[in-house]
């Protein structure tokens, strides 16, 4: 295997010899086996997770009240100098870091799969160690764990990062140990390990204690010494606790990752991981398993290959049904239409909601389905088709996720001084997120407030992946400070209010554009402002769709004629035809007409009511079956989302 | 074998060594012996030159703005040797120690730093020399400050710190729980002294003043049945026995151009706390009903309190009302004596109307000199208003002025040093968002030296910083009670309530709302002519088509008075003459009060009528002149520039035009709403 090269290397560094030799001496089946197995690996968490996700999805709540919190990094030692304040903040501060390349769709694959062929490696040096023979399909484990993991989308990689931790730690002393009988020599190291293992992983550094301590009793059965071992390691995180200033329990928990248990397969992986690391101390246990396992397999008398065969069947099946299993869909989902949605790429959002749209949507990702509705034009046709709730329109409020999203429209709006809000808010809520300070940048831009611009813009221009925007944006605001030449900032500043008024007022945590009067205040003061603001006209029309004001739809029509509509959009006409047969009254569209077949659908959908006269029942059937897509029917049984 | 091994680790040992002592003892720099003169100062930030500087500061480290491949700096003064710093990215960072003896050799004289760059060329240029001053006066050893994001409503990651000024160890005070959403603020000290101190915790659910004293730390709930708010802007008596606060209303709002936040108290009076008793007190001179005060302040002889007050220009009614920028506050003081516990009159200071602005935060110099105090357009939160600057007033002549050091956006929470030398504010004038901490030489004149920027270790510290310092406060010493046992007492379920107890000069009635009504006038009886009220209302509407306006508006008036005022026939007149107030192309005729007064009681008259109508038809009929008068209330109000008020009637006009089926109407009143919104009035001299 290892070349002349190879071999003086190994012999430098005895560790890597061990490794290499454990590698060499089992059979090229393993060697071919695991590379397949990683690269595999590899391509179901491109593919199949897809981490890019994760990314865009910063800080994202979950129907099921979980938020998804991904880290945020910065280049240069202050936010580093953030880290060292506290026990297993180093591991963090890594993990932070590798979290970044899950911007890029092969970088972020590639990190998790080093993570996990690095437990795969440690926990095949654990387990020679221990006495084994490499644990065979058992150095499998911890790979299939992370990737359960994975599949679940609530990674978090610190805590993994901080067992690698750990896993190294032990493994040094445990290999120092190995190769010396002096107890000085492993106490000192045991000691040494110890307090940097602590600094780096926190509580996770408990690990390193459990597997040193049972190799010296179990193992090497020094009971003395491991007797001392355990006071070291209860007495570390109590030194910790008086140097980082921290409580004394937190010390020695904090932060695994461990606790609070609450159940969820993200936190029972982890605890999968550490009890495997812990069973893998307990040689006695590993030798009594291996020694069964070859009972067995002798009583079977199986042939070299067969038993390979077996191993890697096993080792398939588990991997296919971890992986396959195991992936949230639900959240999937969720997290693709908001990155579809972060990439603009409103078209792909809009097929994939289609394709799921029995299944629930979170009010951000509604929010983001009506930019991207309004995007591609079809606001004002085939809003109904989609599932829809009244607030979500811009709804900003007391929750995280609707603060980023709703700054987003807001921004495109021209509602600068609503989009800084939310914003600000986000950043309060969620941290300094790239694409928040982004917005706020923007947002100064728009305002004149160059000053103000540089600082966000000087803290991003650290951030690794939007960095370089950033900077990009600071040369150019020292050559022109208005930034007139900016096509994005050009349009804000045409669309935006220029008369002040009293948005709102707000105590604590009410909603800042709750109310039906503002959103709607909100939105002819931007049509006032610029006529031609074809967003701020499509969503007063839809927030008149969703809060069921045809009349006020009706009123509006007139303003058609400031676009290039070549008829009343489907849902318009259907609002005006509903309202003029409430009111008894005929409405008359300025310029534009009614479709025909709009007028022939609100005919059948007043046949409709008349037939099942007032059985509501009926008519929501009637209605789901005929005209799923309809305005008619959200107006009639408050059902949007096509045909469930 | 023996020999690698060594080698091993000797290497990475020496390696080691190497890097400690290359920190330890870093090779000494020199000025280059070759350069050019630059005849000009050097851009640097922060701008450290011209100042005055506390001899007990912390290196000024700064970054040099001009462009070089490396730079050097010498600092010295006249005496002692001085030193270099160099530095290939600009960015300065000045050792402490030497620092340290550099500014105590020179107190009282001058720094200097010679700024050297070496250009592309390979040529040292040097710029001309940034001089700074050392006062001879120490300034208070430590700083406290609260760290807060530029947040709108949710609070989650806030906190008081303290910083010491002679190096950059700052030390959490008290850390809001992420979690709780929960305000803290307003720290205050007894004559710059930490061992009694107080602040505030406010969110949901918990609203308390923590009193610290002596190591430990109370819960207190200074609500009481007089003030049912909670306390802010807390300033300690200075015997330590009493502390005033102003319990205060307070409304965000937010605007839709130029700065977004918006604060406004809607009702603020100020109250006594006295420690040993736990009671709270107060009388109507220091919270009077119909006016507002605010930021109390105590003279050093503690004879005197003061405080601002506005007062009410509006009527009770929801939300924010659009007056907010007419109210200003004068700045007013009562005497106080200790021993009975009673103050005296009211005596007004400083006027708004002498100045044409608003008061806020008054603070007086430990010296009893100096009244410093900030100025802006309107209100009372000058931290949120770029046209808020720092005023100083003679205590012994009476006479203020505008500070030089102000800049042209918020400069507020200002406080003395306990020597009356230093001054200390928050300023946003970097970037126009956050709040920053400057110092300032005050010297016995009044007069207030350029301001020094809080140093930091990293000199482009404030360049990505998006927190702000503010309400700075100077102590003599550090805060002796550590934050867990704030945090606990934060936390705390035990709370001591404080009772209410009226001043003893002047009885303060417990419960606010039960004022004795004003007598009553005798009800004029209004005989009910129905005849003559059409009589006169047709009248009206011929005169108006006629074009006489006047004569017209005297035949409303005449048919409104035939008739009592509740009377349901009254409605078209009402409604009517309100529109000619509002609408009136006439500015001889327009009234926008009278406007609003009319058409709400129109529109009041109108909804008994819809409740009272026995009939459904009866019910129906009525509810159809509901839009009109909702649009006549919307009229009125944009005469009155209330737009924002104007286009929210208006709109709830529409929807009820439209509920009817009344869409002409409904268009008609759109198109108005869009012209409330461009902050414009509706005029005509038809009535619609």
């Amino acid at each position: 295997m290892p070349d002349s090269t190879g071999r003086i290397l190994w012999r430098r560094f005895p560790v890597l010899g061990g490794v290499a030799r454990g590698i060499r001496r089992g059979t090229v089946f393993w060697g071919i086996g695991s590379f397949l197995f990683f690269m595999l690996y590899f391509f179901h968490v491109r593919r199949q997770i897809d981490l890019r996700f994760l990314y865009h999805a910063g800080n994202f709540a979950l129907p099921s009240g979980t938020v998804i919190d991904f880290p945020i990094y910065r280049y240069g030692s202050e936010f580093l100098k953030g880290f060292l304040v506290r026990p297993g903040g180093l591991s963090e501060y890594v993990a932070s870091g590798l979290c970044q390349y899950y911007y890029y769709s092969y970088l972020g694959p590639l990190v998790v799969t080093s993570v996990a062929l690095l437990m795969y490696f440690l926990s095949h040096c654990l387990i020679r160690i221990y006495g084994g023979r490499g644990g065979g399909v058992l150095r499998f484990v911890p790979p299939v764990l992370l990737l359960i993991a994975c599949n679940r989308y609530t990674f978090v990689l610190h805590n993994h990062v901080a067992l690698v931790a750990a896993l190294v730690g032990s493994v040094i002393y445990l290999f120092v140990a190995a190769r010396t009988s002096r107890a000085l020599v492993g106490f000192i190291v045991f000691a040494v390990t110890c307090v940097i293992v602590y600094c780096m992983a926190g509580g996770s550094y408990m690990l390193l204690a459990i597997l040193c301590v049972s190799f010296e009793l179990l193992t090497r059965r020094r009971y003395l010494l491991g007797g001392l071992y355990v006071l070291i390691a209860l007495l570390v995180p109590l030194g910790g606790a008086w140097f980082f200033g921290i409580a004394f329990d937190d010390a020695y928990v904090r932060p695994s990752g461990l606790f609070p248990f609450d159940g969820t397969l993200g936190v029972t992986v982890l605890w999968g991981l550490y009890v495997f690391f812990v069973l893998a101390a307990v040689a006695p246990l590993i030798r009594c398993a291996t020694g069964w396992l070859a009972r067995v397999s002798g009583a079977f008398r199986p042939s070299g290959k067969l038993q390979a065969a077996c191993t890697a069947a096993v080792l398939v099946a588990a991997s296919v049904l971890s992986a396959l299993l195991t992936v949230d869909r639900d959240v999937r989902r969720l997290l693709k239409a908001n990155y579809l949605a972060r990439m603009e790429r409103w078209g792909e959002l809009l097929e994939d909601v289609r394709r799921h749209r029995s299944q629930g949507y979170t009010p951000s990702v509604m929010l983001d389905i009506n930019r991207a509705l309004f995007e591609t034009g079809q606001l004002g046709s085939r809003m109904f088709s989609y599932p829809q709730h009244p607030s979500v329109l811009f709804e900003i409020g007391s929750h995280a996720v609707d603060y980023k999203g709703g700054c987003e429209v807001l921004l495109r709006l021209g509602r600068i001084n609503e989009a800084e809000h939310a914003a600000l808010e986000a950043v309060e809520i969620n941290g300094e997120r790239p694409e928040t300070l982004r917005s706020l940048a923007v947002i100064y831009i728009v305002k004149d407030q160059v000053d103000t611009a540089r600082v966000f813009l000087t803290m991003l221009s650290k951030d690794p992946i939007a960095g370089e925007w950033a900077r990009e944006t600071l040369r150019r605001l020292e050559d022109d400070p208005r930034m007139s030449s900016d096509e994005q900032i050009r349009y804000l500043r045409s669309v935006m209010p220029l008369r002040d008024m009293i948005v709102t007022s707000t105590r604590s945590t009410e909603s800042m554009v709750g109310t039906m009067n503002t959103r709607e205040m909100l939105l002819l003061a931007l049509l006032v402002r610029n006529r031609k603001n074809r967003m701020a006209f499509e969503y007063l029309m839809a927030h008149y769709l969703l809060t069921k004001q045809p009349g006020k739809i009706a009123c509006s029509l007139r303003r058609l004629d400031d676009f290039d509509y070549p008829a009343v959009p489907d849902h318009y006409g259907e609002a005006v035809l509903m309202y003029a047969y409430n009111v008894r009254r005929q409405v008359k569209p300025a310029g534009s007409a009614i479709r025909a077949c709009t007028r022939r659908k609100v005919r059948k959908v007043i046949a409709i009511v008349g037939d099942c006269k007032g059985d509501k029942d009926a008519i929501s059937k009637a209605l789901d079956a005929e005209f799923p897509d309809s305005y008619c029917r959200y107006l009639l049984t408050d059902k949007s989302g096509g045909s469930r | 074998m023996i020999h690698r091994r060594w080698f091993c680790i000797f290497v990475p040992l020496a390696i080691a060594v190497l890097i400690v002592l290359y920190y330890c003892f870093p090779p000494s720099v020199t000025v280059p012996g070759k350069y050019v003169e630059a005849p000009r100062r050097p851009s640097i930030d922060p701008d450290y030159a011209n100042c005055t500087i506390p001899p007990n500061i912390a290196p000024l480290n700064f970054a040099i703005r001009e462009p070089g491949a490396d730079y050097r700096v010498r600092v010295y003064g006249d005496e002692g040797e001085g030193f270099v710093v160099s530095s290939r990215s600009g960015r300065i960072v000045i050792p402490m120690d030497k620092w340290k003896a550099l500014l105590e050799l020179n107190r009282g004289g001058d720094l200097y730093f010679d700024i050297y760059a070496l250009g592309q060329r390979g040529r040292w240029r040097r710029f001309s020399t940034i001089t700074n001053s050392i006062a001879r006066q120490d300034v208070d050893s430590h700083l406290v400050y609260r760290r807060i994001k530029p947040v709108h409503t949710i609070y989650t990651n806030m906190g008081t710190y303290q910083r010491d000024v002679s190096t950059y160890r700052e030390t959490p005070v008290l850390l809001s729980d992420p979690d709780s959403h929960r305000c803290v603020n307003c720290h205050t000290f007894v004559n710059n002294n930490p061992d009694t101190m107080c602040l505030h915790v406010r969110g949901p659910g918990n609203a308390a003043m923590i009193l610290a004293k002596d190591g430990s730390a109370a819960k207190i709930d200074t609500r009481t049945s007089f003030n049912a708010r909670p306390a802010s802007y807390t300033a300690w008596h200075p015997s330590g026995r009493l502390a005033a606060f102003a319990s205060i209303g307070v409304i965000q709002f937010h605007h839709a151009v130029g700065n977004s936040r918006g604060v406004l108290d809607l009702g603020s009076d100020v109250c006594l706390y006295i420690v040993d008793s736990n009671r709270v007190t107060s009388s109507p001179e220091i919270a009077d009903r119909d006016r507002l005060e605010t930021f109390p302040t105590w003279s050093p002889d503690g004879k005197h309190l003061y405080f601002c007050s506005a007062g009410k220009i509006w009527e009770d009614r929801p939300g924010v009302p659009e007056e907010y920028h007419e109210i200003r506050y004068d700045l007013v003081r009562v005497s106080y004596d200790l021993a009975s516990g009673r103050c005296g009159k009211r005596q007004t200071v400083l006027s708004a109307e002498e100045t044409g602005l608003s008061i806020n935060e008054p603070r007086i110099s430990p010296d009893g000199r100096f009244l410093l105090f900030c100025m802006a357009r309107h209100g009372s939160f000058p931290v949120f208003l770029k046209s808020s600057d720092l005023y100083m007033m003679d205590l012994e002549t009476g006479r203020y002025r505008r500070l030089g050091i102000n800049s042209d956006r918020s400069d507020s929470w200002h406080c003395w040093s306990s020597n009356s030398r230093w001054i200390v504010f928050a300023s946003k004038r970097r970037d126009g968002l956050f709040g920053r901490v400057y110092f300032s030489y005050v010297d016995r004149q009044g007069k207030a030296r350029k301001p020094v920027l809080l140093p930091q270790r990293d000199p482009e510290f404030y360049d990505s910083f998006i927190e702000n310092f503010n309400a700075p406060e100077l102590i003599t010493e550090p805060i002796s009670i550590g934050a867990a046992a704030l945090a606990r007492a934060v936390e705390s379920s035990e709370q001591t309530d404080a009772a209410f107890v009226p001043m003893p000069s002047a009885p303060v009635a417990d419960t606010r709302g039960d004022k004795e009504p004003p007598a009553t006038q005798p009800r004029k009886t209004v005989k009910t002519d129905l005849q003559s009220a059409r009589r006169h209302y047709r009248l009206a509407r011929g005169l108006i088509q006629k074009g006489q306006t006047a004569r017209a508006i005297e035949q409303y008036r005449l048919s409104i008075e035939s008739l009592p005022r509740s009377h349901a026939a009254n409605v078209p007149a009402l409604r009517e003459l309100a529109w000619i107030h509002a609408a009136n192309p006439s500015e001889k005729i327009r009234d926008g009060k009278e406007a609003i007064s009319l058409a709400a009681r129109a529109r009041i008259l109108a909804q008994r009528q819809i409740r009272l109508a026995r009939s459904g038809r009866a019910r129906k009929h009525a509810r159809t002149a509901l839009p009109q008068l909702y649009d006549t209330c919307a009229v009125a109000l944009a005469q009155c520039a209330r737009f924002s008020d104007a286009a929210k009637t208006a709109l709830h006009a529409e929807r009820l035009a439209l509920d009817e089926g009344q869409i002409e109407l409904a268009v008609k009143i759109r198109r108005r709403v869009e012209l409330y919104l461009a902050g414009k009035p509706y005029r005509s001299s038809r009535i619609e």
